[in-house]
């Protein structure tokens, strides 16, 4: 596009309000709205039969205090954490491998990742139960080969959190990822190579300051949702597992503290904020080259 | 010693459907040390696989690469002393101009200081003093080539191979460019090896070429060899423009042969090589080393023929003179008076003259009753 003159300007602005208008819309309505909502119903008191009574407390914010609720935050911050670690490190190769194939093949195994999208999410994490119970796949499988005596407990426990966070999250880190690396330059390799950089170093210098992109947006499209994961924990996880979304739901569905609930979700939505904004600085810094 | 030495290289890549495609095959190559090698070629006959062999980012299915006399086979590209210039650049994106030429040095552990020095070296070799902290992107094409030429050069490698490294510059540029490296070359005494199938770009620069064709070598030889005394049809084709005349030797002596050429041009060359009576040859004759004279100009036999064509291309005229029905020849002459510029035209008689020693014979040529007399250009391929 050609620099505008200021009354071109004027007539693109408005053309472009019209064209933008249901996208913004949408967002007023539907994600503006509630969002402040909830920053107000945290500020009220809770109502007696649910609800909220219009009086201004900060006390919601001081139960804040209590260690259990700071718990239930380090944990859901542990596991998304370990999550989207244990994703990068799964989502990276495959990504790559999956870049690397002649093109005719991409898009199978592209479609092979998406495939388990076909399926409702809450049939994927039930379907684990089978795999993980204690006469399920792996523990009578383990037990026919002699190899353990008893069953391990592998249900009901971080552990299967951690199984079903991963299994559920891992497109998302390989999506990104792969987007990524399918538009890197694969002769920049050669050329490291050539400078007598060994496959490490490769990797190291030029291939992850690359792809970082890639990186941050799949770790970001992991962790930001499995910070605030309810539906896995809730199936996969015992009384020991609970993250913070299970003590959202908690509140506004089971204990009907909204205002509280709303407590939770603005700290959730703090926390996730920062690897956002993380994530703005470094495209802002990849925009040179 | 050889700088590098090929020895029955071939290589042998699986396509689709695991048909085999030979991109090189049995290529023995010497390349002395300090020397400016071209590969020559059209695309496609594997000039740029045997520069990736040499660097070492493909292996060879059969024969040995030596580097300096020591065998590559085991040693990945990372380990071998040669460094490349691709035909794309590869710069590093995310890395400044210095910190691309930097990088090499960086992963031999050299001291700080010493690394600093010597950037800055290469990038005055280069003449990008000024642009250290440039990103790649922010650089012209023929910058680009620089940063990529320093960041092989600062490496001080034994080889240096260059991938059709001026291909994406302008004509202008690209002349330069041929110059510079051509001098940079004996400045710094590094063997290059120089694939490109630009022939113009190779007699420019190298003390030695490869002609190279579907995988094989056809000859080597300095530019004035492949030029003036070309071993095939292929080689006079893709070098410069030729003139091809296949006929039939009737006589033959000790100082050369008469060749019959489309069964009533007899043609006398004298020639060392010894050509049986009744071999067919194809003679090879460049369009400048022609002269066109008005008829009956030369009391001499010589050839004659009715002009068909004329292309004034500035430096030089282009000539499509028809000797036979069936056939033609181009000659060109430079035009250095104004005065007779127009002096040939369509449909006039002409004599043609040529120096007999400078008309090259090859042992090869089919007779085909239509094509005879070829007159062909290497653009039109």
């Amino acid at each position: 596009m050609t620099h505008p003159s200021p009354s071109q300007t004027l007539r693109q602005k408005i053309n472009l309000s019209i064209l933008l208008f249901p996208a913004t819309f949408w967002l007023i309505l539907f994600f503006l709205l509630p969002l402040l909502i909830v920053l107000l119903y945290s500020f009220l008191e809770r109502g007696t039969y649910g609800g909220v009574s219009w009086v201004f407390t900060l006390e919601n914010y001081q139960r804040l205090i209590n260690p259990i609720y700071w718990g239930v935050l380090t944990r859901s911050l542990n596991l998304a954490f370990l999550t989207t670690t244990i994703c990068l490190l799964v989502g990276y190769p495959l990504a790559f491998f999956i870049a690397t194939r002649p093109p005719r093949w991409q898009n199978t195994l592209l479609l092979l990742i998406i495939i388990p999208f076909w399926t409702n999410f809450l049939i994927r994490i039930y379907a684990w139960i089978i795999i993980l119970r204690n006469e399920g796949v792996i523990n009578t499988l383990l037990q026919s080969l002699n190899l353990i005596n008893q069953p391990l407990d592998l249900l009901f426990n971080s552990f299967a959190v951690s199984i079903g966070l991963v299994y559920g999250y891992l497109p998302f880190m390989v999506l990104p990822l792969y987007a990524t690396l399918e538009k890197f330059d694969f002769s920049l390799i050669e050329a490291s190579h050539d400078l007598g950089a060994n496959d490490l170093k490769t990797l190291i210098r030029v291939v992850l300051p690359l792809t970082l992109r890639g990186i941050v947006a799949g770790s970001l499209l992991v962790f930001i949702p499995a910070v605030g994961e309810f539906i896995t924990p809730d199936i996969l996880g015992g009384a020991k597992s609970i993250m913070i979304g299970n003590l959202v739901q908690n509140q506004f569905l089971g204990a009907r503290n909204w205002p509280f609930g709303s407590v939770l979700s603005i700290v959730m939505m703090a926390i996730v904020l920062v690897p956002i904004l993380i994530y703005f600085r470094n495209s802002e810094n990849s925009n040179q080259f | 010693m050889n700088a590098v030495e090929l020895v029955g290289v071939s290589k042998v890549f699986l396509g689709k459907n695991k048909r085999e495609f030979r991109a090189v095959h049995q290529v023995s190559l010497q390349i002395p040390e300090g020397e400016f090698f071209s590969l020559l070629g059209p695309s496609g006959c594997g000039k740029t696989t045997i520069l990736r062999m040499i660097a070492g980012f493909e292996l060879p299915t059969t024969g040995e690469v030596y580097i300096q006399g020591e065998q590559m086979r085991d040693r990945p590209p990372f380990h071998r002393p040669v460094n490349t210039v691709f035909q794309n650049y590869a710069l590093f994106p995310h890395l400044t101009v210095a910190e691309n030429v930097a990088f090499g040095l960086e992963m031999e552990n050299l001291p700080r200081q010493q690394i600093r020095t010597r950037v800055g070296d290469a990038l005055a070799l280069v003449r990008l003093n000024g642009l250290e902290d440039r990103r790649p992107r922010q650089l012209s094409g023929g910058q680009q080539q620089r940063v990529a030429l320093a960041r092989a050069i600062v490496k001080q490698p034994q080889v240096l191979l260059f991938d059709e490294p001026l291909g994406a510059l302008d004509l202008k540029l690209r002349k330069e460019m041929q110059l510079e490296l051509k001098h940079m070359q004996q400045q710094l005494g590094i063997t290059f090896i120089y694939v490109t199938h630009d022939q113009e770009e190779a007699l420019t620069m190298s003390d030695q070429i490869a002609v190279l064709q579907e995988g094989k070598v056809l000859q080597v030889g300095t530019p004035t060899e492949i030029y003036e005394q070309p071993n095939c049809r292929f080689v006079a084709d893709f070098i410069g423009e030729s003139n091809f005349l296949v006929g039939r030797v009737i006589e033959q002596d000790s100082g050369g042969v008469v060749v019959l050429v489309d069964e009533t041009l007899p043609i006398s060359i004298p020639c060392s090589e010894t050509f049986p009576v009744g071999k067919v040859v194809t003679l090879v004759i460049r369009p400048e080393k022609a002269t066109i004279h008005p008829a009956h100009y030369l009391d001499q036999p010589c050839l004659a023929g009715i002009v068909t064509e004329v292309v004034y291309l500035g430096t030089d005229t282009r000539f499509v003179i028809r000797l036979t029905p069936q056939s033609t020849i181009v000659v060109r002459r430079q035009n250095i008076y104004r005065s007779n510029l127009d002096c040939f035209a369509i449909g006039e008689s002409v004599q043609i003259q040529m120096a007999s020693d400078s008309i090259q014979i090859l042992g090869e040529g089919q007779l085909l009753p239509s094509q005879t007399f070829t007159a062909s250009r290497r653009e039109n391929r």
